[in-house]
């Protein structure tokens, strides 16, 4: 189970920060995005799992194969979420940043990302449940004697006929799940509590 | 005679597809001059002042500060706009403070409280924007442009949020530092008494292209009582000029009904 949430954080971890920043920067810089979005929006629909040919061709079954793939599904699903959030900042907050004369990195850090945050944060959560899905099927897919992690888990006791581990496995994937949405969803609530306007008149 | 600090030379304004906003237009500020723009709504005194500000690019002609091009936005030409423009995420005292550069030191934040105590709101430097009311919203975005005070100020309706008694309010706190410092100011307003009671002289403007039709000088002691008589009588100069400016303007053409169901 460990092994799990510790592939998940640094994969998540990984992508998250990959798809922000690349995110955000796109959305603010029209050549680079010129440049290089038809290539990003022409393969983020294409699903993770049909890439895994090509990884494990390339780094094999091991422990980088499994970060890559979830890393690559919350990349794109983080970069998207953290476009659109860029690309819909009123005009008129980033004519402040002239004004004020901020460097390019302050007006992202300070202007865009605060603004493109309850959309990044949304796209955490989708991110996150995509992400358990991708880890469970490559670590499914990779088991072997000595892997560890919860898809092994129930894929061993499957083949094992234990269903009750199988099943135990199951209802731990879900839990988890749960918690870790729920961090999400906390912090997304916690990050944009600038907008929590009362709602009664 | 002050030096000019403001020399405004537009040839040709227009949006995309457009009539022209503004042609041949000449607008001179000395420093420490206190100007008002008033005209009817839509005649482009906020394309105007965002050309000052350097936000606007697509015009032919020049800006010239302190005898230079002013090319690019800048601290030195600040801003008040219609709408407030506070940064939501942040508290009321860190959107003061975004207008300095570097961090919020002792120094910086001691700058930034002197600035809204400066506009009476020296109590909400915790709050939130949302927590405000316009007027205080409004209050805030002009500690903005104070506490990093600018070589000229444009002000685009700065008090239409507030009551009567606030707006006059904050207008003496406007003229007040922008005379302690010496900061020219344009205003674009449509209350008449306002205009009066902040400027040196006031610009009358037709629309479409914009120009300047009549310059009324506000030679009034200051403080101006809003209800001595000279105050009265200089608004109604203005009032008049503005009357007969609309009335030499050409009356929009909107199809009636009639014309529109005959063959």
């Amino acid at each position: 189970m460990i092994s799990s949430v510790v592939r998940l954080s640094i994969a998540v971890s990984i992508g998250s920060a990959l798809g922000i920043a690349t995110g955000l920067l796109l959305s603010q810089a029209p050549r680079l995005r010129d440049f290089l979005n038809p290539t990003i929006r022409l393969m983020a629909p294409v699903p993770v799992i049909a890439w895994m040919p090509f990884v494990i061709a390339t780094v094999g079954t091991d422990e980088p194969y499994k970060i890559f793939m979830v890393a690559l599904a919350t990349f794109f699903i983080m970069n998207g979420h953290a476009f659109d959030g860029g690309t819909s900042v009123s005009r008129r907050l980033i004519e402040l940043a002239l004004i004020y004369e901020k460097p390019f990195h302050e007006r992202i850090l300070k202007i865009i990302l605060p603004a493109a945050s309850p959309l990044i944060f949304s796209g955490l959560r989708l991110s996150l449940a995509l992400a358990w899905v991708i880890l469970m099927f490559v670590e499914f897919g990779s088991a072997k004697a000595g892997s560890e992690g919860l898809g092994w888990f129930v894929a061993d006791a499957r083949a094992l006929g234990k269903v009750e581990e199988e099943y135990a496995g199951v209802l731990l994937i879900a839990i988890l799940g749960l918690i870790t949405d729920s961090v999400a969803a906390s912090m997304c609530k916690r990050a944009a509590r600038w907008s929590l306007e009362p709602q009664t008149s | 005679m002050q030096p000019t600090l403001l020399e405004l030379r537009v040839e040709r304004m227009s949006y995309p597809g457009g009539e022209a906003i503004l042609q041949e237009f000449a607008l001179d500020i000395s420093s420490g001059e206190i100007a008002s723009i008033v005209g009817a709504s839509g005649a482009g005194k906020t394309t105007l002042l965002r050309i000052i500000a350097g936000l606007e690019t697509r015009f032919s002609g020049k800006v010239l500060f302190d005898g230079k091009e002013r090319k690019a936005p800048g601290p030195d030409v600040q801003i008040v706009f219609q709408e407030h423009r506070l940064l939501p995420w942040l508290r009321v005292v860190d959107n003061v403070a975004f207008a300095l550069n570097g961090g919020l030191g002792d120094e910086a934040h001691d700058q930034v409280r002197n600035a809204l105590v400066d506009v009476g709101l020296g109590d909400k430097l915790q709050r939130w924007p949302w927590q405000l009311s316009g007027g205080e919203e409004q209050r805030v975005a002009l500690a903005r442009t104070l506490v990093r005070p600018p070589r000229l100020l444009l002000l685009d309706e700065p008090l239409r949020n507030l009551d009567m008694l606030s707006a006059s309010a904050l207008l003496r706190v406007i003229e007040r530092i922008v005379r302690e410092r010496t900061i020219s100011v344009i205003l674009v307003s449509h209350n008449i008494e306002d205009a009066v009671a902040l400027s040196d002289s006031v610009h009358v403007v037709a629309a479409h292209p914009m120009r300047i039709k009549r310059t009324i000088p506000i030679s009034l002691v200051r403080p101006r009582a809003r209800t001595s008589m000279d105050f009265s009588e200089s608004c109604a100069e203005v009032v008049k000029a503005l009357e007969r400016v609309q009335s030499e303007q050409p009356m929009p053409t909107i199809p009636s009904e009639h014309s529109k169901s005959n063959p």
